[in-house]
């Protein structure tokens, strides 16, 4: 069951259509190629080898499909295309790497939840992908540059049968180029090798391309490059209209923003000013003391300073630090230092308070200030060992001076923050709050007690310990 | 309905369906000619008008592309807002739909790439069509995210773009950015690999062109091809190389479209099973998208000996096979849930199952899991109108599919304060039957302008397969 030759008279194939469409042969131009018709890849297959055994260099053979075992018979050598996909491939993982660790780390560094800016695992989808796809890409380029593709004009294409050759015939072509080539031996060469028909093509008299094709290309290409250089001429020059919108009322929409004026109000104002007497909501806390740390009616000693309640941090790199710079300025006054501070807890101090205290206390300070309140923290040791310029160590609970610091005031420090430390208010309710300070109470306590506060029958084991 | 080119009126076909031991079957059922092969294939494209039904199919799915284009400019004028979403679903049929498509997608490229490398010789005869419709679906995928961004017009940021005045770039370590890289290099590829497929078919059309309009337009795009022998030996190696490029590529796509659930920590997304049963659902959906479009091209353009039924059997083995692992796959996501301890990942199983959105979970299941088993059973296997109709539920469970992962997981997570129910707007619908119609037009204008199967690739292989009979015969003389 071997493929029999087509019926010329078949509709459809290629003689009974396009005649009129192929460019047409000009006999008067000198000889380019000639042309053998073969009717099985089999009879193809052996004229190919014969006329390579014959020393011709400058031939080919043509086939609707490739035929395996014709490269051998041709003497066809493996081509270099692999090489081009592999160093693609190659360049393809450098740009992805590059692109990643320049944007992501260099120009763009962006923390998430302490993960390494670059690393291989998150790399690995983008540089994969771009190794594909500049491998792929080069790979059909590379095809079609080693086989001399695109060719829009070729003498062959003037043989009315050599349109079947995408179809069911099978040919071959010999340049007359070729130094063998002898245009009487090469025709006899090829029809006895079983050829069903022996033509030579001419080379083109014409231009290759219509006149009209080159002209769409050039003005299309002239087309093209005018919004390109928009972009660049408004990218390297100043304007002063506004910028252009594609849809407006994103950005400029109709409503009254801060700073504006209004028509719709007597005093011309667009944002209202706040009603006498009105709470926003959740902002009721009138207990000074459990919610500020403050006498009663403190507030109004805060309104005194001129300064807002929640501004009132020591900011400054902290009295102790300064004093101990020889020759740096007296330390300004700390303006919180004259508020009426509460001296005691506003919440009954029960034992549940005390271990409530103590869990938050390890949750949220222990890793600065360190468990026993010393100030070495896990995140201190590490600070420490980075050499962290900007870093300031928390201070001890058992100085002198935060002993004796009044218990509203370190309500404060622990609401708003302290020189480094940040205000925790937002994060650790009221309650929780005061039940921390409990604990450092303690804390401060476990290292000051006087004798007398120990249990009569635990002294003997303190003894054992501290001699 | 089928329209009966005049090379084929009193020609009797092989039934290559039967099994026999020790002898492959035919791959074409007519002792076709090369030049039967290419009247053939060429015909669709060369008659003077094409059948009925698809002027019939054109109009319908014209207008349902002309619809899609008012929703998404109605989409882009208006904001997201007009479609369902809304807290706490904020992916919803917009991922669901960009999901659906970019499977259906992953067929072509399986039976054009990987099929090639085992040296499947059946895929010559539908890769082709396969391939188009794998370009399609991923036009379509791509469409949704696109619009889904909702400030389309500043769509260039996700492009790592040199002289930026914002000065921030692209976050490399987020799975939607990895989306962006593997799906455009996927599309990329894609048509790269068919282009490139279709180039000797493409000279074939311009040598049997009968007006010099069409000469000129299959010229260029044939770019001057003259089956040549060293031309073919380059083009066969990069045809390797490319299909060798696209096997682990297709796996990839799909592979980090699940990384863009399943690294993060919702319950029923969070899972290591998301990629392998990912790609498996992808293959279904997508062999069950190029049995639906197959089953009627083939009868509408007179190809049914080239695209034979042990063509549209062996891809409903395919459908069998894939869909028990998709089935696999859900029952083992259970007993991880169970297994795992998790109480949020076991209430989401739960949830799925008896949740306000079961009907969602039991109709993916009858549709993936239990059609595709009549498929068992020979009868149903070559039937084309059991397998078309087993295909359609292929399509409707695989987006189903999808639905149940994004929406039914994100309607009810952590906190059941902010549970909610997702219901899609009028707007939603009529995008997604527009994105079919879209699919439809260009797979309707793929059949009638280029050439439906890789005529080239066809004669290769009956060659091979006649020579192959040929030798045998020689063999047994001796």
């Amino acid at each position: 069951m071997t493929s029999t030759p087509h019926d010329e008279a078949s509709p459809g194939t290629a003689e009974a259509a396009v005649r009129g469409v192929a460019p047409a042969a000009d006999p008067k131009q000198p000889v380019a190629y000639v042309l053998a018709e073969y009717s099985t890849p089999e009879a193809l297959v052996k004229a190919a080898r014969q006329v390579y055994q014959q020393g011709y260099t400058k031939f080919d053979a043509h086939s609707p499909f490739p035929i395996h075992g014709i490269d051998d018979a041709m003497g066809i050598k493996f081509t270099h295309l692999p090489w081009f996909t592999f160093f693609a491939g190659g360049l393809g993982i450098i740009t992805a790497t590059l692109l990643i660790y320049y944007t992501n780390k260099e120009w763009y560094p962006y923390l998430i939840s302490g993960k390494p800016l670059f690393s291989i695992p998150s790399a690995a989808p983008v540089m994969f992908e771009l190794m594909v796809l500049f491998a792929a890409i080069t790979t059909l380029l590379g095809m079609l540059a080693l086989n001399r593709l695109p060719l829009f004009t070729h003498p062959l294409f003037q043989s009315t049968r050599f349109q079947r050759v995408t179809n069911d015939k099978f040919f071959l072509s010999i340049d007359a180029r070729d130094p063998k080539y002898k245009s009487e031996k090469t025709i006899q060469l090829l029809t006895g090798l079983g050829a069903e028909y022996v033509e030579t093509c001419h080379k083109e008299a014409s231009a290759p391309l219509p006149w009209a094709f080159r002209t769409a290309v050039f003005l299309g290409l002239l087309l093209a490059m005018v919004p390109v250089s928009m972009v660049a001429w408004k990218r390297s020059t100043y304007s002063r209209e506004p910028r252009i919108r594609v849809i407006f009322d994103m950005v400029s929409q109709p409503k009254k923003k801060t700073q504006t004026t209004s028509t719709l109000w007597q005093d011309g104002r667009a944002m209202r000013p706040w009603v006498e007497g009105t709470i926003a909501k959740g902002e009721l806390k009138a207990d000074d003391a459990f919610y500020r740390g403050l006498k009663p009616g403190g507030l109004n000693a805060v309104a005194a300073t001129t300064v807002s309640m929640t501004n009132l941090v020591a900011n400054q790199d902290g009295a102790a630090a300064a004093a101990a710079t020889p020759g740096a300025p007296a330390t300004p006054p700390d303006p919180l230092d004259k508020l009426p501070w509460i001296e005691d807890f506003p919440l009954e101090v029960t034992p549940e308070l005390m271990k409530r205290g103590q869990e938050r206390y390890n949750i949220y300070c222990a890793t600065c200030h360190g468990l026993g309140g010393v100030g070495n923290g896990l995140v201190t040791i590490r600070a420490i060992e980075l050499a962290e310029g900007t870093w300031v160590p928390p201070v001890t609970f058992h100085s002198e001076g935060l002993r004796k610091q009044p218990i509203g005031r370190m309500f404060h420090s622990i609401s708003n923050g302290v020189r480094k430390m940040p205000g925790y208010g937002d994060q650790i309710p009221e309650r929780d709050r005061w039940a921390i300070l409990l604990y450092v109470r303690a804390l401060q306590k476990s290292k000051f007690a006087p004798l007398s506060d120990v249990p009569p029958e635990k002294v003997n084991q303190l003894t054992d310990v501290a001699p | 309905m089928a329209a009966i080119s005049p090379t084929m009126l009193d020609v009797v076909d092989i039934d290559n369906t039967i099994e026999t031991p020790g002898r492959r079957s035919e791959l074409v059922t007519r002792n076709s000619s090369y030049a039967e092969i290419t009247d053939s294939v060429c015909y669709a494209a060369e008659s003077p008008h094409p059948p009925l039904a698809w002027y019939v199919a054109f109009a319908i799915s014209t207008s349902l592309t002309m619809m899609l284009g008012l929703m998404v400019t109605y989409l882009l004028f208006t904001g997201i807002g007009v479609w369902g979403n809304n807290s706490p679903v904020f992916w919803a049929w917009d991922i669901v739909n960009f999901v659906f498509w970019v499977g259906i997608g992953h067929a072509g490229t399986l039976i054009s790439a990987i099929l090639f490398l085992f040296r499947q010789n059946w895929r010559t005869s539908i890769n082709r069509a396969a391939e188009a419709m794998t370009i399609f679906a991923v036009v379509c995928a791509g469409m949704f995210p696109t619009i889904h961004v909702g400030r389309i017009w500043v769509i260039y940021y996700l492009i790592p773009y040199g002289p930026n005045q914002h000065a921030i770039w692209p976050q490399f370590r987020s799975p939607l950015l990895w989306d962006v890289f593997a799906v455009s290099t996927y599309a990329t590829v894609s048509l790269l690999f068919w282009y490139m497929g279709m180039i000797p078919d493409l000279a074939t059309f311009r040598d049997r062109a009968t007006t010099r309009w069409k000469y000129n337009l299959y010229g260029l795009l044939s770019l001057g091809w003259t089956g040549s022998a060293r031309h073919w030996h380059r083009y066969e190696r990069a045809y390797l190389l490319l299909a060798a490029l696209a096997t682990p590529l297709v796996l990839s796509v799909h592979t980090v479209v699940s990384f863009d659930f399943a690294t993060s920590q919702i319950p029923g997304w969070h899972t290591t099973i998301f990629p392998p049963y990912f790609v498996a659902g992808a293959i279904f959906g997508g062999f069950g998208m190029v049995v639906t479009l197959l089953v009627p091209a083939r009868a509408l353009f007179g190809l049914e000996h080239l695209i034979t039924l042990r063509h549209m059997e062996n891809m409903n083995k395919v459908i069998l096979a894939t869909g028990t692992i998709v089935g696999y796959a859900y029952a083992m996501e259970f007993f991880i849930a169970w297994y795992g301890g998790n109480p949020y990942e076991q209430f989401a199983f739960t949830n799925r199952m008896f949740g306000p959105y079961a009907w969602a979970y039991w109709t993916m299941i009858a549709c993936n899991v239990i059609s595709p088993q009549v498929f068992w059973f020979k009868k149903c296997r070559t039937s084309p109108l059991v397998m078309w109709i087993v295909s359609i539920f292929v399509n409707i469970g695989m987006w189903f599919e999808r639905f149940v992962i994004v929406v039914i997981s994100l309607s009810r997570d952590y906190l059941p304060s902010s549970w909610g129910y997702y219901s899609p707007t009028w707007v939603d619908i009529l995008t997604l039957i527009g994105s079919f119609g879209l699919f439809t037009t260009l797979f309707l204008l793929f059949c009638r302008f280029l050439p439906i199967v890789a005529m080239a690739e066809v004669k290769g292989v009956v060659h091979q397969h006649n020579h192959a009979v040929g030798h045998h015969e020689h063999d047994a003389a001796h």
